[in-house]
């Protein structure tokens, strides 16, 4: 018993940072209609500007989001305005080939830069652990959750009740009405994208203290962030948390009962009976 | 108040407008009428920004605007009530009107304005909580007309508001323009409806293959020769 609260809270926890990272993707797709299959290195690319700014500068990742956000919203803000815009809303299929050549190029980019070593990055917090009941939680994880929560119930909360958030529904609803109640279209998306690429700067210096990374986990990353936006509805974002929390879960109690790498193979195989079954989403009334 | 001359504008190789000429003058009610694809929405959209034109000038209140981005043109007072309404459907009839109401020029005015709103269609104001998208043709018209209000036009545009409507719809509708009209608001409407616009519009342009074929009032235009061709090919 004891095991399985372990495993399952350890996976309700690391489903808070998929939550994040999610909404980051399902926040750009809502926008653009396009999903963003370098979304995990891009993620990684954040995790290695924490690296890098813990290298030069020796600060911890928590105070370095403070430069890492920054540089990835101007990040996301590129990718459109220099890439995406250009190709427009006729050709998504082109958009997608062009974000898994970006995940290519980030990822040889960052085995080039950093070499294709597992690194860790110390933090302060890093080996703090709390005792709950039987059940020992790492105080990082306890972190994360709590910040992407935070963080993801402000997005909700922006989105629905501001002006601002408004005008980015506006745009995916009806872009064309949207632009001619004068909005500036152009702007919210390459807003959108900053922020939707941005919030994995945050992230990143989630997942770090006591997370190893390499180059190579990006494609990982971006099939956790892709299922999770999928089994939520796409761009309902309390359907996306709670989906974000059962594949955390889910990953984590397959892992204990069904073996290492079998295990990881569970959120995958409930990903494609819930796409089989419900595609609409887990929580999409009818 | 809004002069379009010289106006060539197409679809990629395909060319629509060959060079449209009208005046919108101020406090007018002008009824832009011609049939199915003669070229209308490509003109107002022209006028909003969303298509560019080839070649011509649009000028408003003495500025080119030709070439500007449209929410700038909609930040000017020229605003359109787009043609199949194209409301925002998964947000409430109140997002949709304060959306409308967003912009730097009537952002101070929202509360005002949507009272105003209310009184010309109290259905929105009973409505106001439901989803846009789960309303009728008729009531989605009235948002989407609502929602043009809200920014505070000093052009009102409307391409083919008693599109899909009832003739009892249809006539709510026209009934809120000459409404609005006679409170000053100068209004720019394309219909294929001749009928029903003339009998609300003080003039109105035909359109006919591209160009303007014949101009003026309304008892002029029912019975003109041209208008009769230019909707029936005779
Ligand atoms: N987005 C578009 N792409 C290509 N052709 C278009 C497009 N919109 C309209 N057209 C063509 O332009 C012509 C005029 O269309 P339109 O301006 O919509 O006419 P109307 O509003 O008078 O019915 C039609 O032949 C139509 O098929
Ligand atoms: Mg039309």
């Amino acid at each position: 018993m004891d095991l399985f609260l372990q495993a399952l809270s350890q996976g309700i926890l690391v489903g808070g940072t998929y939550a994040l990272i999610a909404l980051g993707m399902a926040v750009i797709f809502s926008v653009s209609g396009m999903l963003n299959f370098a979304h995990g290195d891009f993620l990684l690319i954040g995790m290695y500007l924490a690296y890098a700014v813990f290298l030069s500068l020796n600060l911890d990742p928590y105070l370095s989001v403070l430069i890492t956000f920054p540089v990835m919203c101007l990040a996301g803000a590129g990718l459109y305005v220099f890439l995406l815009k250009r190709l427009g809303a006729s050709h998504l299929l082109m958009a997608v080939q062009l974000t898994l050549g970006l995940s290519f190029i980030a990822q040889n980019t960052l085995l080039l830069t950093f070499g294709g070593e597992p690194i860790r990055v110390p933090s302060v917090v890093e080996t703090d652990l709390l005792l709950v009941g039987n059940v020992i939680i790492r105080t990082p994880q306890l972190i994360a959750f709590f910040a992407a929560l935070l963080l993801s119930a402000a997005f909700y909360a922006t989105l629905n009740f501001t002006d601002a958030g408004r005008r980015v529904r506006a745009v995916q609803q009806q872009p064309r009405a949207a632009a001619l109640i004068g909005i500036n279209v152009p702007l919210v998306r390459t807003l959108t994208f900053a922020l939707g690429i941005g919030v994995l700067a945050i992230a990143a210096v989630l997942i770090i203290p006591g997370t190893s990374m390499a180059p190579a986990h990006g494609l990982r990353w971006t099939v956790i962030a892709l299922i999770t936006v999928v089994l939520g509805g796409m761009t309902n974002f309390v359907g996306i948390f709670i989906g974000a929390l059962l594949i955390g879960a889910s990953e984590s109690l397959a892992t204990l009962y069904v073996s290492g790498t079998l295990g990881m193979i569970v959120p995958y195989a409930l990903f494609i009976a819930l796409v089989l079954f419900r595609p609409e989403g887990i929580l999409k009334r009818t | 108040m809004l002069e379009i001359s010289g106006l060539h504008a197409g679809y990629g190789a395909v060319s629509v407008l060959h060079g449209v000429d009208f005046t919108l003058h101020q406090g007018a009610f002008l009824g832009l009428l011609g049939a199915n694809n003669a070229g209308k929405s490509t003109i107002i959209n022209c006028l909003s920004g969303v298509v560019r034109p080839t070649s011509g000038h649009i000028r408003f209140e003495g500025r080119e605007l030709t070439g500007l981005a449209p929410h700038k043109i909609t930040d000017m007072g020229l605003i359109q009530v787009p043609e199949g309404r194209l409301i925002f459907p998964q947000m409430s009839v109140l997002d949709n009107l304060k959306l409308g109401g967003g912009t730097k020029r009537a952002i101070a005015k929202r509360s005002d304005e949507m009272e105003r709103v209310f009184a010309l269609f109290p259905r929105l104001s009973e409505r106001h909580t439901q989803m846009a998208g789960t309303m009728s043709g008729g009531e989605q018209q009235m948002l989407a007309i609502g929602r043009g209000l809200m920014g505070q036009p000093k052009v009102l545009m409307l391409d083919e508001p008693s599109l899909g409507l009832s003739p009892l719809f249809s006539q709510i509708i026209f009934a809120a323009l000459k409404k609005l009209h006679e409170d000053g608001l100068t209004i720019l409407c394309v219909e294929q409806n001749l009928n029903l616009t003339l009998a609300y519009s003080t003039s109105g342009v035909v359109l006919e293959r591209g160009v303007i074929a014949v101009e003026g009032s309304g008892p002029e235009l029912r019975d003109h020769p041209i208008t009769r061709r230019a909707y029936l090919g005779l």
